[in-house]
Parts: C-alpha cells; structure tokens; sequence
C-alpha cells in the first residue's frame, strides 16, 4: 500500500515561500510525477515527501497515518536521489545490503534480497565494485537498485534521469516504467523533463512558482491545458499563445487579433481579454489565396515565412503573424521558401481559451452559463 | 549493381602541422617550465637537502662545533654511541607517549567536538569553531608564560582549584610524573583547535545527499555517523594522524625547552629536545647528526605507510 495525501503543505525559506499550499492526493500504484521548471518547489516538495524537511504548514499522510513529523527513517519510503548518494565507502552489494542492515534483517535474508535485486536491474557483475568504478548509468541501476531492496510503500526519485545521456535516458525511461507496471507501486518522480513526465506518469502534477498549476493525466495536461502556463510549458515546439480579444460578431463567438480571426460557436458574450493558445500540430499551412486559405470555421492566421527547421522526421516552419512568431509542424515534404505569403488554419475543438488576467482556461459551455473558467482555484467567471 | 557509398571526404587537412605551423620551438621557451620551478628547487635545495646531506656527513665525525678545530672521521662509532646512550630510549619511549597523547587530542576529540558543533547552527557555530581555533594562533613563548602562571605552586590558579577539590599539587614542572602531562595540556590546548578546523573542513566536503539517503534507507542517528560520515572522513583523520606522528615531537618541542627543559631527569624530554642537548648542550654535533639521521629514516618510513594507508583508506567523495 502507498496511498499520500499532500493537504495545503508549505514551505518557506527564511520568510521566502518555496511551496505554497499544495494539496493533492497520490494513490495506490500512481506514478506521479511532479513536473515544473526549475525553482518551481518540486524537488523541495518531494525532500518534504521524505521527511528531510519540515514543511512550513500543511500535513502529510502515507494511508492514513498523520507523518507530518514523522521522521524519513520512520516512514519506510525509499529515494533515489539525483548524485545517487551510493555510499563511496562501500561496494555496490554493501550499499545495496545497507537499508536492510540498519534494519538488522537476517544475514541470509540480505544476501537473497540483494542478489534478486542485482538480478532486477541487471548489475550482478557489479557487486563487488566500488561506486567510483562505475559509470554513470550502472551508478543509476545502483541506486535504483538500493531503493527496492526493501519493499517501501513508495518510491521517490528525485531527476534519477538527468545525469545520462540521451539513448540511455530514454532507456532508463522505459525500464524504469516497466519496473513501476511490474511492482504496481506508488511512484512519485521529480523532473523539469515534459517527455519524462509524459511518457511514465500516471498523473502528472505541474508546478509553477510553487502552486500546483495542474494536477491529470498525462492526456489531460497535454490536450486540455488548464492555464496559460501549462499549455507553454508542455509541448516541443510550446504551444503558440497569442493575446487576443474575444467577442461576439453576427450570433457567433469570435476570437480577433492582429492578423488573425477566428469564429468559433454560436452564442453570445461580452468582450474580453484572452490569450488564444493553438499547438504547432495542429496548424496547417496554406499559400496566401489558395482555395483551403479561407476557412468558414475556426481560426486562421495571416503571414510570412520566416524560418523552417528540419527535425529529421518532420519540420518545423516558423511564421510572422502580426507581432508574433508562430510555429507550425509540417511534413519534409512540403516546401516553404522563406517569405512566402501564408495562411494557416485550425479546427475550432483544438483552439485554447485562457483568460488574460487570471492565466486560467475557458471552456464553452453552450447552455446557461455560455462559458467559464475551469480554475479550481479561481471563482468561476461567466463570459 | 550496388555501389558503396564512400566516406567523409578524405582530403581535407586534418588541423595539425599543415594547417597550422607549428611555431618553431626556441630554446628558451623549452627552458620555461623548469625556470618557473627552479626557485622552488633552490629553496629545498638550499633548506633542505644541503643541511640533510651535511648532517648525514656530520654523523660519521667527531667535531665540537668550534669551527676552528677540524673534524675528524670516526666511522659508524657515533650511531652505536647514540643507540646505546639511556636519554635515547627515554626519548624515544616519551615522544611514543607524546603522540599517543595528541591522537587522543588533536585527532579523536577534533572528531568529537566536529560532530557535536553540527548541531550548533549559523554564526554560533562559526564563532564556536573560532574560538576553539584561537589558541593555535597564540605564539609558544606566549602560552607557556600564561600556562607557568597558571601551573604556579603558589598562587596559580590550577594548583588553587586542585586544592580546594582535596587533592594538593606541587610544582608540576619539577615532578617526573607531572611535567608530561603539562606539556600535553599546554600543547593540547593548542593543538585542537586545529585538529577540529581540519575535521569540520573534512565534514563541509561530505555531501548532505548521504546522511539523507542513509536517513530515508532507515538509519538512525548514531549509524548515519558511524556508518557513513566517520569513513568518509578517513581522509581528514588519515591526514590528522600523519601530521601527529610527524609532528608530535616539533609541536612539543618549543613548550618543553620553555617550561621544563626536558625534565626533570629527562622525564619529560622527547628526541627533538634531544637532538639539541646533543648538540648545543654538549657540543657533540656528530652524535647529534647521528640521532638525527636515524629519526629522519624512521619518520620516513612511517610517512611512506601513512601514504601507501591513505590509498588503501581514503574514500573519496567524487
């Protein structure tokens, strides 16, 4: 079992606030990770998590036991931090054999224990070296190893990934999500990395300035953003944002910005301020004056080509549209000279609302209320 | 038909000899690294080596240090001299002591007092460490003066306090049992205020991530310290204890010619004090240099344990 509930936790640092009243739950078997750039709180959430440090204010509960002050040693958690910490005095099978020594197992019990583990992560020609004789990726196998020696009722990992390489990173990813499926332990993963996030969690929680900015699935983050924020930082190239006034023209919804329009549902609301925020994917491009370049539904943008960057497998086109440079994903085969006349069109369910103030998503909702913001936090606010 | 593709182009100059000339290396510039180290050189040369080499030559005369009357050769006779003379093995036996004394001084109670100043946080614990540090800065001549006033029969305060508690005390400096144990507190005293800068340095290097990790793996205080942070500072108290080995008998030696003179009856003595009294007491340099020469073989070989022991020890924190 390893169920967590995090309710309203907090930390400062000398009166500065690092987290700010972070409240979620983590089930049974989650992997969650805890996703934000750097400085957002998450490795100072997760160190509060382990019990290394005291949380300002709020409480922590591991299945329902209160562990706000409990200490890391009595909350039979294991971690594996981003230097690893393997301990450079001993040898690979001592660092492993170490949490359940101080635990005073029996000795035949460690010497199993550590072998099956060996097995698991597959270092068992390494037990007998010293960590300083190891590479960085058998360092990681290592201190993951260490981490499920003993069976705790949650893993934490704090960046595992960020010392390796690139083709190991993303081989450790995999094993390192085929280890939770196998386990069916509760997870929970630091990393400013969004594929990281994407490609292990269960749930994902993004942090910004240490406030939960969105706590879902990995679908949920990626396809419903629920902030200006989440919709930038999720996504490579980021989601294009760009300031636009909502209103209503002839019975219809309509979003205008320089160069741009769009006419979404029938309905009505009052002017406002919002940030229109569309993914590169889900642009396509059009020569200026062909027949696709008029769209009767949904957005379309009007500009230059400025710059294309070949990925390999695709490319990315980079256009001026009023003040702002927008990224579109196209095909290697399309070819787009720079400072060609453009329009570039998106279906109507793939354009983001978010409401310029607050940063918070709106969602239509073609009934009563025409729309609102989707902000847990933010009283809803009717269009 | 296939055809196989070739490779990189291979006839681009490769940036070396052709693509840059290599300028033509003078003479001077070749003599450039050993000037840079030669006034390192001429200084051991001058300080060290020469004087090592004139003692080792003095060891096998015969001279009283008059410079107008001639040395005269006389073999292996003073190295049998000095090892069947008593006062040598006195030394030898005292200097033994010495350093076991300042193992448990400037080593173990450096470790100690390290440990225990982690729970003392911020600026206390910077003006903790200054103060134990202070007196390491306090000139020998100056903390002998104090300490014989303090040791004073009469009047001092330590003979006052030994007293009121009921157990009298003379004049340590002139009791065979005592006048050791002065010098190790004078020197003592001194000395751990060094030996707990050196292992709070020790410390600051070992990464939090350990005792974290040891923490969350379920260890309690006391095994995080033995088990984690005491090996990983074996390279300080390696370090440590090959300086107290050295050095007990130079750490001594200023506090011994100050306060007791190496006695009374040699009680307190070590083999540097010896080494003088040889010398410029009883002007006898050969049996001097010979002493002399025997100890800096056998310092020599314990330092080349102590390295081939801190291979074997030290952890490094990488």
């Amino acid at each position: 079992m390893g169920r967590l509930v995090l309710n309203q936790l907090s930390r400062s640092f000398k009166n500065v606030p690092v987290v700010k009243n972070v409240s979620l739950t983590v089930e049974d078997g989650d992997f969650l990770v805890l996703l934000g750039p750097s400085g957002c709180g998450k490795t100072t959430l997760l160190r509060m998590i382990a019990g290394l440090l005291e949380p300002t204010s709020g409480s922590l509960e591991l299945d329902g036991v209160d562990i706000t002050t409990a200490p890391s040693k009595k909350r039979d958690l294991a971690m594996v931090f981003q230097s690893y910490a393997l301990y450079p005095h001993l040898s690979v099978a001592k660092n492993l054999a170490f949490p359940l020594k101080v635990r005073r197992a029996a000795k035949q019990d460690i010497t199993k224990r550590v072998e099956t583990v060996a097995g698991m992560v597959e270092i068992g020609h390494l037990l007998e070296r010293k960590p300083k004789e190891l590479s960085g990726g058998q360092r990681q196998r290592v201190a993951v190893a260490r981490a499920l020696v003993r069976e705790p009722k949650a893993f934490l990992m704090d960046e595992p990934l960020s010392n390796l390489d690139a083709k190991l990173r993303t081989a450790t990813r995999q094993e390192l999500a085929a280890l939770h499926q196998r386990l069916g332990a509760t997870f929970i993963y630091v990393t400013h990395d969004q594929v990281e996030a994407m490609t292990m969690a269960t749930k994902i929680a993004l942090l910004n300035g240490g406030q939960l900015e969105q706590l879902g699935t990995p679908e949920e983050l990626y396809d419903t953003p629920a902030s200006v924020f989440a919709a930038g930082f999720l996504g490579s190239p980021a989601t294009n944002l760009i300031d636009a006034e909502l209103s209503t023209s002839g019975g219809s919804i309509t979003v205008m910005a320089p160069s741009v329009e769009a006419v979404l549902w029938t309905g009505e609301t009052p002017r406002r301020d919002v940030v229109l925020g569309i993914r590169p994917e889900h642009l396509n491009l059009h020569a200026a004056g062909s027949s696709a370049a008029a769209p009767s539904a949904g957005a379309a943008l009007r500009g230059t080509v400025e710059l294309s960057e070949n990925l390999g497998s695709e490319q990315v086109i980079y256009c001026r549209i009023g003040e702002k440079r927008v990224a579109v994903r196209a095909p290697r085969n399309q070819r787009w000279e720079t400072g060609t006349a453009v329009v570039l069109s998106a279906d109507t369910p793939h354009l983001h609302l978010f409401d310029r103030a607050s940063g918070r998503r709106l969602e239509w909702q073609p009934d009563a209320t025409p729309a609102h913001t989707t902000a847990p936090a933010q009283p809803a606010a009717a269009l | 038909m296939f055809i196989e593709t070739a490779g990189p182009a291979a006839g681009i100059t490769p940036a070396g000899p052709a693509g840059r000339p290599e300028p033509q290396r003078k003479p001077r510039r070749a003599l450039s690294p050993y000037l840079y180290i030669l006034p390192a050189v001429i200084l051991l040369l001058v300080w060290t080596y020469w004087p090592l080499g004139q003692t080792v030559n003095l060891s096998f005369n015969d001279w009283n240090l008059i410079p107008t009357r001639p040395k005269q050769y006389v073999d292996v006779q003073k190295y049998a001299k000095v090892l069947s003379r008593p006062e040598l093995h006195q030394a030898l036996v005292n200097t033994g002591l010495y350093i076991l004394a300042f193992l448990g001084i400037s080593v173990a109670l450096p470790l100690v007092f390290a440990l225990l100043s982690r729970k003392v946080q911020g600026k206390a614990r910077t003006a903790y460490q200054a103060l134990i540090f202070v007196p390491f800065l306090i000139t020998p001549v100056a903390s002998s003066a104090i300490w014989r006033w303090l040791f004073a029969p009469d009047g001092g305060t330590i003979p006052a306090i030994a007293a009121a508690l009921g157990a009298p005390m003379g004049n340590v400096f002139r009791d065979p049992g005592g006048s050791m144990t002065a010098v190790i507190v004078i020197v003592g005293w001194q000395m751990l205020g060094f030996g707990v800068l050196v292992v709070s340095a020790g410390l600051a290097g070992i990464s939090p991530d350990y005792a974290a990790a040891a923490s969350i793996d379920g260890a309690s205080g006391t095994q995080i310290t033995w088990r984690i942070i005491i090996p990983l500072l074996s390279p300080s108290l390696v370090f440590l204890s090959l300086m107290t080995i050295l050095l007990s008998a130079q750490w001594t030696y200023p506090i011994i010619d100050l306060v007791t003179q190496g006695g009374p009856g040699n009680s307190s003595t070590n083999i540097y004090y010896l080494l003088y009294q040889f010398g410029f007491r009883n002007f006898d340099a050969g049996l001097s240099s010979a002493a002399g020469t025997l100890f800096f073989l056998g310092f020599g070989l314990i330092a080349l344990v102590f390295v081939e022991l801190s291979e074997r020890l030290s952890f490094y924190d990488n």
